[in-house]
């Protein structure tokens, strides 16, 4: 008796569990039926603002690297001038932040607000976010082009959080001074600086390749200097091969002929991020390729070192320029959606969005802000933003593309087990993966 | 007496625990081996289609598997082999060496275990660092150091042996709680039949302490082939893709939105460890002895 029973009830859980797994795919069905609901529905709950005297907590996620200083001391100040208002900041530490994000987006667990690059919102879908329009009341101030660059599909689904900035070459100013040195403009000239900071026992270039995200910067900012926009356009849609274009296994060549030649530091497979800012910062490295956020981290161990940035010394005088995909968005799905457009508001106001991105090393993205710029940053926007003279980095022109493959491979590359035309070769089946699984048409 | 037993313990006892292990083991597992032959993936959260075994033609494809396989075998093998030898070493050096047996000393063994493996990830970075402890300590008898955790060529050696210092003391009680169940009168009987130490060794310590053995090599081979967080805190994977394992390649998968590959991945490996496991316990259980 008891075995039926006992048979019985295990037939009831397991269709019980079956039922389960077809109700979830059932879902996204009604979500699509009735899009239109879904996202009325949430808009009666969003009036959140705490006049009732009861406490709204906004939870506010970021990147470990992105929860500098100065952010900690905005969302303090925020705190502080609206009583009621509570920022509970998510920092999550950089190599996890994206499949943490994609989780969280996977099992419906997402905060309030998010600082999210252009990107990874493709990838867990721009559907999950608020579109921001005219009636923010930021909106009408933000500048155009700093907008155009988040839009996906003509609308914008966050507040910009980050413009132009480019990635080249660090340099310590006063070690050139004195050792008399030009800052190189090729590669021959690198390797002629090189020489001579190596003779003075100065790590002429410092390279961080534990982290690969600072040596992939070499390709990222040399590449448009001898590739056209165009053939990025053809590289996503398929009709060329990573492989068919040679001036990118130049680059990555020459990225490996630098640590071949000794002008970077000897550990340089176990340096990281941090150890290249100490470098810089106490004058034991002359150059490191980095892009411009570098430059505070840097000053902010030593406020006195000069260092000024230079374009990429490959071939080309043409600065490379990301194209700012940072923004701070909305999640649609947020119970405290008023609120922290409020808190969006109040961080676009020139004062607060100075501070915010003087810290970054940016420009303004606002056009009310007087942003008073540091000598280097003058430097670049004289000589290569205002003119134009600048061409768009690879990164931000492969959006929804993730490139960790990519960086292993040049990594794999700089330990010698691999050429720079098998780098390429690898990174051209895994793209073609990529963009398979991703539904790219021409794949 | 049995047949009382059976009526105060009805089988249907189990039911709560057998619920609870359904609902959060088998019925997820069951989940995973259905995923693992659909197209699941970030962006097609609930819209999956059945893809048959494309995921599987996917993996033995891909020649970063092949990789991933190798060291996942060559990690389970090494460390398989070293924590036994040391654990047994130890195991005999405590249970016949006056100094070594004492529970203060057995604790210092068994204190790495107790270790968080960030813990143990930040502090061996630093030690195998080219500018490290280790390094440094080598210079002195005038040996060239290395690159420990990024040269591509020792960088898996070097987890493996960090994985040894971590969990020998483990497999040492387990060895340690083998040899207290052996009878003295055996080794006073082998002592008087004049056999030396190693004869001892051989056949009466290791043919009694074989459950023993079992135990260490199973937890050994299961730890060795899911081998996760030692290779992504020391190496993540790297150089390039030199450390790579197959769980951080599933990991990989996972980040990568590619979730029913990912989980294919993962039914791949649970076939392995149970292929091989059954493999070991049908192997040791013919050799074990008991000579009452």
């Amino acid at each position: 008796m008891w075995k039926k029973t006992f048979a019985a009830a295990l037939a009831v859980m397991m269709a019980a569990g079956m039922m389960t797994g077809c109700g979830k795919a059932q879902a996204p069905a009604e979500n699509e039926a009735g899009s239109a609901e879904v996202t009325a529905a949430p808009q009666e709950e969003k009036e959140a603002a705490p006049e009732s005297g009861e406490e709204v907590t906004l939870s506010f996620m970021l990147p470990q690297t992105h929860y500098k200083d100065f952010v900690k001391e905005l969302t303090a100040q925020f705190e502080e001038e609206n009583p009621g208002y509570k920022i509970d900041v998510q920092a999550i530490p950089d190599n996890q932040w994206i499949d943490l994000v994609k989780t969280k987006v996977a099992v419906e667990e997402t905060p309030d607000i998010i600082r999210i690059d252009k990107s990874l919102m493709l990838e867990v879908g721009e559907d999950n976010f608020l579109e921001m329009t005219e009636e923010q009341p930021w909106y009408s101030r933000a500048i155009e082009s700093q907008m155009e660059p988040k839009m996906i599909d003509g609308k914008l689904y966050g507040m910009p959080a980050s413009g132009d900035t480019a990635v080249g070459l660090l340099y310590n100013k006063k070690l050139f001074d004195e050792n008399n040195v030009k800052v190189p403009s090729n590669t021959a000239e690198l390797y002629e600086a090189c020489e001579v900071f190596k003779e003075k026992g100065i790590t002429p270039v410092y390279a961080s390749d534990k982290d690969t995200w600072t040596t992939q910067v070499w390709f990222t900012g040399a590449a448009p200097q001898v590739v056209p926009e165009e053939t990025f356009a053809k590289l996503m849609s398929g009709e060329l091969k990573w492989t068919d274009v040679p001036e990118f296994e130049d680059v990555i060549a020459k990225m490996g002929e630098l640590r071949e030649k000794g002008y970077t530091n000897a550990d340089f497979m176990a340096a990281t991020y941090d150890s290249a800012q100490a470098a810089m910062a106490n004058g034991e490295a002359a150059m490191y390729v980095s892009g411009q956020f570098a430059i505070g981290d840097i000053q902010k161990i030593n406020p006195d070192v000069d260092i000024r940035m230079a374009v990429l010394p490959y071939e080309k005088d043409i600065l490379a320029v990301s194209k700012g995909p940072g923004q701070f968005s909305i999640f649609k799905n947020s119970k405290n959606a008023k609120a922290a457009e409020k808190f969006l508001d109040w961080m676009s106001q020139p004062e607060h969005m100075d501070i915010f991105l003087a810290g970054w090393g940016e420009y303004p993205l606002f056009k009310d802000q007087k942003m008073e710029l540091p000598a280097w940053q003058q430097e670049l926007n004289d000589g290569y933003m205002t003119t134009g003279n600048t061409a768009v980095e690879t990164n931000s022109l492969l959006t929804g593309i993730d490139l960790n493959d990519f960086w292993s491979y040049q990594q794999e590359m700089l330990t010698g087990s691999i050429t720079a035309k098998e780098v390429m070769e690898k990174w051209d089946v895994s793209f073609a993966d990529q963009a398979k699984a991703k539904g790219m048409e021409g794949f | 007496m049995l047949k009382n037993k059976k009526k105060i313990y009805p089988l249907y006892f189990v039911l709560p625990a057998l619920i609870i292990y359904f609902i959060f083991f088998i019925l997820p597992s069951l989940s995973g081996m259905f995923y693992a032959f659909t197209d699941w993936n970030s962006r097609s959260i609930h819209t999956y289609q059945f893809v048959g075994i494309e995921n599987f033609k996917k993996i033995f494809s891909d020649p970063n598997l092949k990789l991933a396989l190798w060291n996942t075998f060559f990690f389970a093998v090494v460390t398989v082999v070293l924590k036994n030898v040391v654990g047994l070493a130890l195991a005999l050096l405590a249970s016949n060496n006056s100094m070594l047996s004492g529970g203060y000393m057995r604790g210092i063994f068994y204190l790495p275990n107790f270790l968080n493996m960030v813990i143990i990830g930040v502090m061996f970075t630093a030690i195998l660092y080219p500018t490290g402890p280790l390094n440094a300590l080598l210079s002195v008898f005038g040996i060239q150091g290395m690159d420990w955790l990024n040269n591509r060529k020792v960088a898996m050696g070097s987890v493996c042996l960090v994985e040894v210092w971590r969990t020998a003391g483990f497999h040492m009680i387990i060895y340690l709680a083998a040899l207290k169940s052996i009878p003295a009168d055996y080794f006073e009987a082998a002592k008087v039949d004049g056999a030396g130490y190693f004869q001892r060794l051989r056949h009466i310590i290791l043919p009694l302490i074989t459950q023993g053995i079992t135990i260490n090599l199973i937890f050994a081979i299961i730890n060795g082939l899911k081998v996760f967080d030692q290779v992504y805190i020391l190496t993540n994977g790297g150089p390039g893709n030199a450390t790579q394992v197959v769980s951080t390649m599933i990991y990989k998968m996972f980040g990568n939105g590619l979730w029913g590959v990912g989980t294919a991945y993962n039914l791949v490996l649970t076939v392995l460890i149970l292929l091989i496991c059954i493999g070991v316990i049908v192997l040791l259980k013919r050799k074990e002895v008991d000579y009452n």
